[in-house]
């Protein structure tokens, strides 16, 4: 009603169309960005991903020779493993010791929000920094090794060792994540209505059931969220390995990522780049559909 | 009632066993103590790295207070590299993606939210569907439009790819929803135009998403490391991160020096997050749901 009393008086437009035409406007720009910024550059994505491009030629149209190049190419072998086992090792260790911080640390005690505070603050710092701190922390002469000494034979040479320099950055990768997921669950958590509780200790239930028929079963959209959304985060890790291994010991701990930015930027392999990068988005969104999905379920309030 | 009644009776003892903690639970907040350290150690294996001598870095034992104290450490990093460029770079990438992210944000939220026309629905899961896309996907892409823009090497290269995040649009436009339409009707009422009601009404009252993705903006630019590794050539063009980086490759073994850098890498972030945590938190939780 408001609206007719301001709509009418200009250029004979009635109000419902100066209303689309208004609103067509505010979402337009964002769109052209995206179109420019984030369309075009997938299709053209895909374009590439078809052709020998390399910055300094013409493209040349090469059919699925790129696509098949992966099948054959022994090094992107070793990117998906060294991806898979950074993502599984990661996970895992990840949502356990997230969901048993944020089991605690929702209770109500002295120092919690302090403790919070620690556990969080990994998250704030760069991956190039927390990259340049670990690497001298698990330096030879470091403080892990140092601390370590007394206790084992042989200290492990955590990054120039192929078989431990894997685990290394498993280590500061869980680390630096624990934090973002804890905070995660501490919220669904929090989402569990306490008369769940109160009815089962009416009931006579002791805190192991309540947890077990309670928590868990109410928390699982939230840790498969979790599962999903630190599956996406960690298949695209690339700074821990550009700034502390380079992807050494002899690709080690070289990840599909770091890969595809060597093949564009350094080889100049644009096309087979492109290629590995589509296969990578389609991996990607097929989670990311598997996350639209779990949010949907995450709404739902308990009545 | 009866409720109430419950409540206080179990009151009581809940209050004489405050202080005898059962020994599991005492174990279980030694361990979170504990985890909260080790937790620390880095950044605390940081900070005072940065203000050792370089011979006391390795020191056995390990010298948990640095001794002697060397605060020469950041003149000497600032020396050797033009850390205090990158900074000021830094600053200027993170101010300006920021500005325009959360104004084009709440601005495509706003469209979103309060008005209604042809081809909105579509418009709005073309845009939240750029979600799905890993900047890897299209980082090739990216590079050759803005080689072609000629902003290899520049402020606009470094901002504008990031001025407008999916994420953005789609947490303002949640929050706008909320926000009852009779606030814009009295406004209307007022004379106000329908750009002026998102000045005067929609920013005013969406304040906490504001900050919290302004905060997060902030934070993906002043840590991005691969765009600039991709677009940046020019060494006074680097942004902190980058500049780090190349300060390792360059003096790998100036552990001092490097703490040092670190430390002023992390100060603009680590003031944020004492003074604005509520926000970070929210964000989390908030990403988490979009991902």
């Amino acid at each position: 009603m408001a609206m007719t009393t301001t709509g009418s008086k200009k250029k004979g437009l009635n109000i419902y169309t100066r209303q689309r035409l208004w609103g067509l406007s505010f979402v337009l720009p964002a769109f052209i960005f995206f179109a420019i910024f984030a369309f075009y550059p997938m299709i053209n994505a895909l374009f590439i991903s078809f052709t020998d491009y390399t910055l300094m030629n013409e493209p040349n149209f090469v059919g699925w020779e790129n696509y098949a190049r992966m099948l054959t190419d022994a090094r992107f072998k070793i990117m998906i493993n060294n991806t898979l086992g950074f993502v599984i090792g990661s996970t895992i260790p990840t949502i356990l010791i997230s969901l048993g911080l944020a089991l605690v640390l929702q209770r109500n005690f002295i120092g919690r929000d302090f403790l919070r505070t620690l556990y969080f603050l990994p998250i704030v710092f760069s991956g190039v920094v927390v990259s340049i701190v670990w690497r001298l922390l698990y330096h030879p002469q470091g403080l892990i090794n140092t601390l370590l000494d007394p206790i084992i034979q042989s200290t492990p040479r955590w990054i120039t060792d192929s078989d431990v320099a894997p685990w290394a950055l498993i280590i500061l990768n869980i680390w630096q994540s624990v934090g973002f997921y804890m905070v995660i669950f501490i919220a669904g958590l929090q989402n569990i209505p306490d008369d769940f509780y109160d009815a089962a200790r009416v009931d006579g239930a002791n805190s192991a059931q309540s947890f077990w028929y309670i928590t868990l079963p109410l928390l699982k959209p939230t840790t498969l969220l979790v599962t999903v959304i630190s599956i996406i985060n960690f298949f695209q890790t690339f700074t821990y390995q550009y700034v502390m291994t380079k992807g050494g010991p002899s690709d080690a701990t070289n990840v599909i990522s770091l890969y595809i930015y060597l093949n564009a930027f350094q080889y100049q392999y644009m096309g087979y780049a492109s290629a590995m990068s589509i296969v990578m988005f389609l991996f990607i969104m097929t989670l990311t559909l598997i996350q639209f999905r779990f949010v949907r379920t995450e709404d739902i309030t308990y009545v | 009632m009866s409720k109430r009644d419950t409540e206080s009776r179990s009151d009581s003892p809940e209050r004489t066993r405050k202080w005898a903690i059962a020994p599991s639970k005492m174990l279980i907040y030694l361990t979170m103590a504990l985890g909260a350290l080790v937790f620390f150690l880095p950044i605390f294996y940081m900070l005072t790295g940065s203000l050792k001598q370089s011979s006391d870095i390795f020191k056995v034992p390990f010298q948990w207070i640095p001794s002697p104290f060397v605060p020469e450490n950041y003149t000497e990093a600032m020396k050797v590299a033009p850390f205090g460029r990158y900074f000021l770079n830094s600053l200027i990438v993170g101010v300006f993606t920021t500005l325009l992210n959360v104004f084009f944000s709440a601005l495509t939220g706003y469209g979103f939210a309060k008005y209604n026309f042809w081809g909105k629905k579509f418009l709005f899961i073309a845009i939240l569907s750029t979600l799905m896309i890993p900047f890897q996907a299209i980082m090739v892409p990216l590079y050759i439009i803005v080689r072609d823009f000629s902003w290899l090497n520049s402020y606009l290269g470094l901002i504008i790819p990031w001025s407008l995040s999916a994420f953005g649009v789609f947490l303002m436009r949640q929050f706008i929803l909320s926000i009852p339409n009779e606030l814009m009707d009295a406004a209307r009422i007022d004379g106000d135009s329908e750009l002026g009601i998102f000045w005067h009404v929609i920013l005013p009252l969406s304040k906490t998403p504001l900050v919290t993705l302004a905060i997060f903006t902030f934070l993906d630019s002043w840590n991005n490391l691969l765009w600039p590794l991709i677009i940046i050539t020019k060494p006074e063009m680097r942004t902190v991160s980058l500049g780090l980086t190349e300060f390792q490759t360059l003096h790998g073994t100036s552990y001092n020096l490097l703490m040092a850098g670190s430390t002023v890498a992390t100060i603009p972030i680590l003031i944020l997050f004492i003074f604005l945590q509520r926000y970070f938190i929210r964000g989390v939780v908030l990403s988490g749901l979009k991902g």
